[in-house]
């Protein structure tokens, strides 16, 4: 007997046990999801006055399953709907509550240390001053890190087996800069360069030395992000372009990178966000940053809401970032499914 | 001598043959199609003519010049050899006169201005002349093929590779790209096609080149080689693709 005969044979057993009335075709039974009774349960923790409704539908959807299945159906998504909305109704009331309960536990203790408004009032000004070198420091470094970030990419993908020996050193840089923690390069910048009596390095402030410490640090990060955005862009592109006699520098300026550069927003943005909140470790250095001025007014006030000022600052900043971040690359996703 | 001289070529792919040791002439003024089995290396052959492929054994020779050569200039040569590819391989971030005129500019160090008169001219020729500003996943799958011929062109090569240039068009398109093919081939372009247009492969081209396994298994006029193959495996192509598409060969349905 063929397989297909004994399948069909399979499909009429099944078909003969339905009640009368279901029709030509096998029908079967409606099953409540995995995911969709993980809601229910969870609704019902969540949120009971609307989880129970939800894990009630479920249940009678359940029920309902094998009589009349399109009912069924109906009712099982609905009520999966209608658990998920509870869960995340539940959810946002336990959050406000626990919100709630961390700044009111032992007599408020926690919001009269990091909210009093009274010494957010005060402070403020001092850590918006402190605040203007982070900003000073992230925008400097910046413009150096692109520069040097996508030289390196340029190095590391340079064609060509004479060039081996170029892109192993590259490599190298890369990896060690990628592997070290920002705050040892700084320490070691700032305390090291200084010793060294180097020409042209022993003199600076120690703002450039920072600038200098964060540059090589996050040019590594850079070089990998600018040498995927250009390993991104499809070879068919290279190869239009070396046919028409283009040399590889400019297939790169005009060909790869333009067309690169749409992958690469938004997670250069998240390195930049990186960058800006690791502008505060100067304090370690003793540099009057946002955070320092923070620690010193957190002193001279004894209250540690001086230290919600400079976390205000950062947020100030990086959300907006973030967002703007997440933007690009959901627009990204959007264009290219347009464009497919 | 031939215009372009393949000597004895070898070209893999970790470690799979793709070419093995093909000998070819091209003539000036000649069309020739190139017909196989997928996999027979055609598409291969052309990226090789272009350097596009670095070989792995034997010469390439344009002009009587190996383009691999220590004291050839393979940036030069292959500016006299163009090619369109199957893809069209446009650049997505220009807009189509901003294709055309880029290699003119910045290889043969055109003025905009005059890059653009031409870069205009060739439009007009591949009658597109009023896309001109469009960027190119504006245009039909024709369009942007026929752009890419005029890309191309622009650089003025002596050999036009063609690689399967119908192959991603919808049937309906297929054909405006063909006349334009034909008429570059009665202006007496050189062209290397390969296609998988059997009769029209049978209406322009002065010969014929069956490939199989990486190399030439017999070449000659069209109407030898489509219609009375001396080849085994020939036959057994042309059958199969006979079979596939009845009329391709002949030309009518």
């Amino acid at each position: 007997m063929s397989g297909v005969e004994e399948r069909s044979e399979m499909l009429t057993e099944r078909t003969d046990r339905k009640p009368p009335g279901a029709g030509e075709r096998p029908r079967l039974a409606v099953r409540v999801k995995p995911a969709q009774m993980a809601a229910g349960v969870a609704a019902v923790l969540a949120f009971p006055p609307l989880g129970l409704v939800a894990a009630w539908g479920l249940f009678r959807a359940h029920r309902l399953g094998r009589t009349d299945p399109s009912a069924a159906i109906k009712l099982r998504n609905k009520s999966a709907r209608l658990a998920m909305h509870s869960f995340g109704i539940g959810a946002t009331i336990y959050a406000l509550l626990f919100v709630y309960a961390l700044l009111a536990t032992n007599d408020y203790a926690v919001s009269r240390a990091f909210l009093d408004l009274e010494v957010l009032k005060n402070t403020l000004p001092m850590v918006l001053d402190g605040f203007v070198l982070n900003i000073q420091l992230f925008l400097t470094a910046e413009v150096f890190i692109l520069l040097c970030g996508t030289l390196l990419a340029m190095l590391r993908t340079l064609p060509g087996r004479p060039a081996a020996l170029i892109r192993w050193l590259t490599a190298a840089y890369i990896d060690v800069f990628r592997g070290l923690p920002s705050i040892v390069v700084i320490l070691i910048v700032v305390y090291g360069l200084k010793r060294t009596n180097l020409p042209l390095v022993n003199d600076l402030s120690d703002f450039w030395y920072v600038v200098i410490a964060l540059t090589l640090h996050y040019s590594a990060y850079t070089a990998e992000v600018i040498k995927g955005g250009t390993e991104a862009v499809h070879w068919s592109q290279t190869a239009a372009s070396r046919s028409l006699g283009l040399s590889h520098g400019q297939t790169m300026r005009f060909v790869i990178l333009p067309q690169a550069m749409r992958n690469m927003f938004a997670p250069l943005l998240n390195y930049f966000i990186g960058l800006q909140k690791d502008t505060s470790l100067v304090t370690v250095i003793g540099l009057l940053d946002a955070v320092n001025q923070a620690n010193i007014q957190a002193i001279n006030q004894s209250s540690l809401s001086a230290f919600t000022a400079a976390a205000l600052c950062f947020l100030a900043i990086t959300i907006p970032l973030t967002r703007l971040a997440d933007y690009l690359s959901v627009r990204r996703r959007r264009r290219e499914l347009a464009r497919g | 001598m031939a215009y372009v001289e393949i000597r004895d070529l070898y070209k893999s792919y970790g470690g799979t043959p793709v070419l093995t040791g093909l000998t070819l002439d091209i003539e000036e003024h000649e069309v020739v199609c190139l017909i196989g089995p997928s996999g027979c290396g055609k598409s291969t052959l052309l990226r090789c003519l272009n350097a596009l492929e670095p070989i792995d054994g034997g010469r390439v020779l344009v002009e009587g010049q190996d383009i691999w050569a220590d004291d050839g200039d393979t940036d030069q040569l292959r500016m006299r050899v163009g090619i369109v590819f199957q893809q069209y391989n446009l650049f997505p971030h220009m807009n189509v006169l901003d294709n055309i005129t880029l290699a003119p500019r910045r290889v043969l160090g055109m003025r905009r201005r005059e890059a653009e008169a031409v870069a205009r001219e060739l439009l007009a020729r591949v009658r597109l002349e009023d896309k001109a500003a469009e960027h190119p996943d504006r245009l039909s799958g024709g369009q942007q093929q026929r752009i890419a011929i005029a890309r191309a062109l622009a650089m003025q090569p002596r050999v036009l590779l063609l690689d399967e240039v119908t192959s991603a068009l919808d049937p309906e398109i297929v054909g405006e790209v063909l006349e334009l093919i034909g008429e570059l081939a009665a202006d007496g372009m050189t062209l290397v096609l390969a296609t998988h247009e059997m009769s029209f492969a049978r209406d322009v081209a002065d010969r014929v080149v069956f490939l199989s396994a990486g190399n030439v298994v017999e070449q000659g006029p069209p109407e030898r080689i489509l219609t009375a193959p001396e080849d085994e495996r020939t036959r057994q192509f042309l059958h199969r693709v006979l079979a596939a598409r009845p009329g391709a060969v002949t030309g009518g349905p």
